[in-house]
């Protein structure tokens, strides 16, 4: 191999590297500049079809924020907080001035988070778990936004039938896809999404590299929501 | 003297480089999953042992205690009319984390409110 063909080939590396992944430092400025110390999770906006979604994915939030180093409101009392002043739909307040989050909660940030999948699908001899959650934190100083990514993960429950031939085979692997689909849990499946999401997000003060991660790489473009 | 102090250098190096567990979770999230699936006052007082256990555990390995533990647990006491024990650990959460304390004390304030007016 010749020297300008290893040449060739590191600097493709290099491109293809660069394409795809950022620093947090380069992707998410902002958080370095207003170093916010708490943030108000806000229930769930449910865009997927089940109507527990929302209840069940506030149960696997405060912890993974909280290790990355951010005081979390506490998630049950603001929910009360909010069903009582009548505005647990973040539907319905998502066009509210950040602002009143400071005003009300003393909250540095407002977290929204958006459920897009979450749900069981089934195909012809198979089916798979989906769970797909987006995450929008905005500064309640400014109203801008200052980190977003969105993460998604697919388990797939498909029956092997034992390997069996012919119709029989067929029946049992559609009714172990059934039983499988059925049985798989969506918040574990959420808590990773969660997991690796927020390995995207600066330290929070709490985190004892808080202030250093800036060159930290691996987030990656196409997660960063418009 | 040179041995003991290389040899104390060393340690220390060690222990600076063991990562440091942040807090002690326990099994908070699946505790109250299932308050959420199946709330009856059998799931709830799991869910408050568990705060407990957390608070403790925390405690006694000297870890900061999560944040909204301590909250969470006296907004519970707060619904059963158990108000000194609310105000222990809602004044706790105040005294852990400093940028609760609006929070907090809005809540308290709703709770004198509310106790005149039973009153």
């Amino acid at each position: 191999m010749t020297v300008k063909n290893v040449i060739i080939i590191l600097s493709l590396t290099i491109f293809i590297g660069c394409a795809t992944t950022i620093t947090k430092g380069e992707a998410f400025p902002k958080m370095y500049e207003e170093k916010p110390l708490s943030i108000l999770v806000l229930p769930p906006i449910n865009e997927s079809t089940s109507p527990d979604a929302k209840e069940y994915y506030s149960t696997t939030i405060a912890e993974p924020l909280s290790f990355a180093g951010y005081y979390v409101f506490p998630i049950e009392i603001v929910n009360e907080v909010l069903k009582q002043e009548g505005i647990y739909d973040t539907e319905l307040i998502v066009d509210l001035d950040a602002s009143k989050f400071k005003e009300y909660f003393g909250a540095d940030a407002v977290l929204f988070t958006r459920i897009i999948e979450w749900n069981t699908s089934y195909y012809v001899v198979g089916g798979n778990v989906k769970v797909h959650i987006a995450f929008d934190l905005v500064s309640t100083n400014t109203g801008e936004l200052l980190w977003s990514y969105n993460g998604k993960l697919t388990v797939d429950t498909t029956g092997d039938g034992n390997n069996i031939g012919g119709a029989a085979g067929l029946l049992l692997q559609l009714a172990e896809t059934a039983v499988k689909t059925a049985a798989q849990d969506y918040t574990p499946l959420a808590k990773k999404v969660n997991t690796t999401v927020l390995t995207t997000i600066p330290f929070g003060v709490y985190h004892a590299q808080h202030g250093t991660d800036q060159s930290f790489t691996g987030v990656n473009m196409k997660n960063v929501n418009k | 003297m040179k041995n003991t102090t290389i040899i104390l250098l060393f340690i220390l190096l060690i222990v600076g480089c063991t990562p440091q567990t942040m807090y002690y979770w326990g099994d908070y999230s699946n505790s109250l999953y299932k308050v959420k699936k199946d709330a009856t006052p059998e799931t709830l007082d799991k869910h408050k042992i568990e705060l407990l256990d957390i608070i403790n555990k925390s405690n006694e390995t000297g870890l900061r205690i999560p944040p909204g533990i301590n909250a969470e647990l006296g907004y519970i006491y707060l619904l059963q009319e158990q108000y000194d024990q609310a105000m222990v650990y809602l004044n706790e959460e105040k005294s852990t984390y400093p940028e609760s304390t609006k929070f907090i004390d809005d809540l308290l304030q709703n709770l004198s409110e509310g106790e005149e007016n039973d009153g």
